[in-house]
C-alpha cells in the first residue's frame, strides 16, 4: 500500500511536539465506552464507582492509550509505526488535564531501514503519570 | 483462581468489522482531528483506498468478543480484575470496510505477591488479528491482572 505519509526525519533525544488534553470529562468517557463497547460500570455510573470506595468515575486506560496515540501517529506517521506498548501506570479522572511527551531513546539499522524506539508518558497535572509507553517504528 | 491448565484456551475470539462508523466514533472519543481517518479525499491523498483506523483500532473488539462468562469460565475473579495494558505489533495499517478475524489465546498465568498480601494471578493473552485473506494484520500481548482477595 503506496502511503505518502514517509518516515520523519528523527534523530536519539528528539523530542516528540507536546500534545495536551483535557479537561478530560465524563461524556468523553462515555464516547469511549460506546466506541470501544467497554460498559464497565467503573467508568460510566457514579453511584457504583462511589459504591467501590472510588471519589467517582474514572477514565478508561484504552482511552488515555487512545489520546497518545495521537501524538504517536502524528510525530511517526502513523503506517510507519510498528509496535505501540502501553502500561496503565494511574488512573484519570473527569477534570484531569493530560500532558503527553514522546522522546526518541535509540534507532537501529534494520536491514537498510532505521528503527526508532520511542518512550512516552502520560502526565496528569498533579504530576502523577498515568502512562508510560513505548513506540517503535521507521524513521528517516 | 486461575492456574496454569487454562494455558492454551480461547481467551475471546471474534470476528469484527471495522467501519467507517466504529472508526469515527473511535476519532472523535480521542479527539483526532487528523482528516485522514474520516475523510476519503484525505485518505486517498495518503495512499489509501478508504480511511485507515487509528492505532488503538483493536480495542474496537470490545463490542463482540465474549466477555465477563468467558473470564469466570477461564476461573477469573471479573470483580477483581485489572487491565495493566497492551503493546500491540502492527503489519500493516487497517482500512475501514475491513473485516477483521481475532483469535485470543491464554499465553501464561503467573501467581505473585501482592504488595498488601494476598496472591495475584497474571493472565497473560496473545490475540492475532487477521484480515480476509487470512494474513495477519497486527498481534495484541496483554494482561489480566486478578488482584488478591479482600
Amino acid at each position: 500500500m503506496a502511503s505518502q505519509l514517509a518516515p520523519t526525519a528523527l534523530a536519539v533525544g528528539d523530542q516528540a511536539p507536546e500534545l495536551v488534553v483535557g479537561p478530560i470529562t465524563r461524556t468523553q468517557v462515555v464516547r469511549f465506552a460506546g466506541a470501544g463497547g467497554d460498559f464497565n460500570p467503573m467508568h460510566h455510573d457514579e453511584i457504583v464507582a462511589t459504591d467501590a470506595g472510588f471519589p467517582s468515575v474514572f477514565a478508561h486506560g484504552q482511552l488515555t492509550a487512545g489520546l497518545l496515540s495521537r501524538q504517536v501517529a502524528g510525530w511517526l506517521g502513523f503506517p510507519n509505526v510498528h509496535s505501540y506498548d502501553v502500561r496503565f501506570t494511574g488512573q484519570v479522572w473527569p477534570g484531569d488535564v493530560l500532558t503527553c511527551r514522546g522522546e526518541v531513546e535509540d534507532i537501529q539499522d534494520e536491514g537498510g531501514r532505521r528503527i526508532a524506539r520511542c518512550a512516552f508518558t502520560v502526565t496528569r497535572q498533579t504530576g502523577d503519570i498515568v502512562v508510560r509507553a513505548t513506540a517503535t517504528g521507521e524513521v528517516a | 483462581m486461575a492456574d496454569p491448565s487454562i494455558i492454551g484456551r480461547d481467551g475471546g475470539s471474534a470476528d469484527f468489522p471495522i467501519d467507517r462508523s466504529k472508526v469515527r466514533e473511535l476519532v472523535l472519543a480521542i479527539e483526532e482531528t487528523d482528516p485522514v481517518y474520516t475523510d476519503l479525499d484525505a485518505a486517498r491523498q495518503a495512499g489509501f483506498e478508504a480511511p485507515p483506523a487509528p492505532l488503538t483500532w483493536p480495542i474496537l473488539i470490545g463490542h463482540w468478543r465474549p466477555g465477563r462468562e468467558l473470564l469466570e469460565g477461564l476461573g477469573l475473579d471479573y470483580g477483581r480484575l485489572l487491565n495493566g495494558g497492551a503493546r500491540w505489533e502492527y503489519v500493516r495499517p487497517v482500512l475501514a470496510g475491513e473485516e477483521i478475524r481475532a483469535t485470543r489465546t491464554v499465553t501464561d498465568v503467573k501467581q505473585k505477591d501482592g504488595k498488601r498480601g494476598g496472591t495475584m494471578t497474571l493472565v497473560e493473552f496473545e490475540t492475532v488479528f487477521r484480515d480476509t485473506d487470512s494474513e495477519v494484520v497486527a498481534r495484541q500481548f496483554d494482561t489480566l491482572i486478578e488482584t488478591g482477595g479482600a
